[in-house]
């Protein structure tokens, strides 16, 4: 029996630009289990970021439900879906989202400045994810000092320093040479291994595919599983 | 004394940006005219001035406010530590330009400008927020 993570029910989305509304998500299904690593394929605006930003709680769905560890969205206000992102789920945008005045302690640092967690945990857990992701000797650096992959791994320390059970990557390799890109699609496995963490990866790099343990194809809005494999 | 996470990070971003320099110099000019030049026209100039300079110290740093916000959404910050960060910089950025007028102005004229200032200040700020928060991505805004 498997424990899933993140549940999506009859999901669909639309956005409004002038007269013309765009529907980007269609009667969207899918099942998450705990642990695994899912990549999510499709062409350019096929909805996959949107379906990334509704599992972290950055926007709402028109209709269908999202329940993520047992969480029904629908039912979170504002402060509800603050809380799940800054302890459940852990997002990881495509420009990697971090501050350029702030050193890679502080951006790393940043969610459990929110939470309210200690100065002395903070420079305790901050320091461990730091060794785990290999960036000792630049915490004092500002990001832009930073290599691409550097600072990738910036935004996934910082997404993983409040040991999240579920993390969304968007394009996490699409601003990275194929070498660096592979270092980090081997340390999401890793992250699995060590954390039993559900991992979606929205990409369009056929490639990706090679490193998850089931993929999704995304096509104009709806949703179909293209290989499975466990 | 616990320090809120917003007022932290706000004092980090202000010290950090270019902001509060561009602040603190039109700040000085203005208080050499406000010790030495006795005309007293002066004040309603002094106190435009003084918004101008508030409202140009908080677009200066928008990029490093845009990105903030961002990281702030996307790692879980409440409402409140957001609604907090906006009222600190926009109360020191306001003080801060409020000098000269302090040593001009009576307490009225005085207190009207720290309300204006810091609340057009507080309205730019939380108007890049509700960008940030509609499209949640930088590229968009």
């Amino acid at each position: 029996m498997y424990e899933i993570s993140v549940l999506l029910r009859d999901v669909w989305k639309s956005y409004k630009f002038g007269s013309e509304v765009i529907t980007v998500l269609r009667n969207v299904n899918a099942a998450f289990r705990r642990g695994e690593i899912v990549g999510i394929h499709g062409p350019s605006g096929s909805g996959k970021t949107t379906l990334l930003r509704i599992i972290a709680g950055l926007e709402r769905p028109d209709r269908g439900d999202v329940i993520v560890s047992g969480y029904n969205l629908n039912l979170l206000d504002e402060v509800g879906l603050s809380m799940l992102r800054n302890s459940i789920v852990s997002y990881i945008p495509q420009d990697y989202g971090l501050v350029e005045t702030l050193t890679v302690f502080e951006n790393i640092e940043l969610p459990l400045l929110i939470s309210g967690v200690d100065k002395v945990s903070r420079v305790k857990s901050v320091s461990e994810v730091i060794e785990y992701m290999n960036l000792k000797g630049r915490e004092n650096l500002r990001p832009t000092h930073l290599s691409g992959g550097e600072r990738q791994r910036v935004a996934i320390a910082r997404a993983l320093v409040t040991t999240p059970s579920v993390l969304l990557a968007d394009e996490p390799t699409a601003n990275l040479d194929w070498s660096n890109a592979v270092k980090v699609l081997e340390l999401f496995k890793n992250v699995r291994k060590d954390f039993n963490t559900t991992i979606i990866i929205v990409s369009h790099d056929p490639r990706v595919l090679e490193f998850v343990d089931r993929s999704l194809n995304m096509v104009e809005g709806t949703l179909k599983e293209i290989t499975p494999r466990s | 004394m616990e320090v809120s996470p917003g007022t932290l990070i706000a004092v980090k971003i202000l010290i950090r940006g270019k902001g509060v320099y561009i602040l603190l110099i039109v700040s000085l000019l203005l208080l050499y005219y406000s010790v030495f030049v006795k005309h007293h026209q002066i004040t309603y100039l002094l106190i435009l001035v003084s918004m101008l300079n508030v409202l140009t110290a908080t677009l200066s740093d928008s990029d490093n406010h845009k990105a903030l916000f961002y990281a702030l959404r996307i790692s879980g910050a409440k409402p409140s530590a957001i609604m907090t960060y906006i009222l600190t910089v926009s109360a020191l950025i306001t003080l801060i330009g409020l000098i000269p007028i302090v040593i001009k102005a009576d307490i009225v004229k005085t207190l009207a400008t720290l309300v204006v200032n810091t609340l057009a200040s507080a309205l730019i700020l939380y108007y890049i927020f509700l960008k940030i928060k509609k499209h949640t991505a930088l590229d968009v805004v």
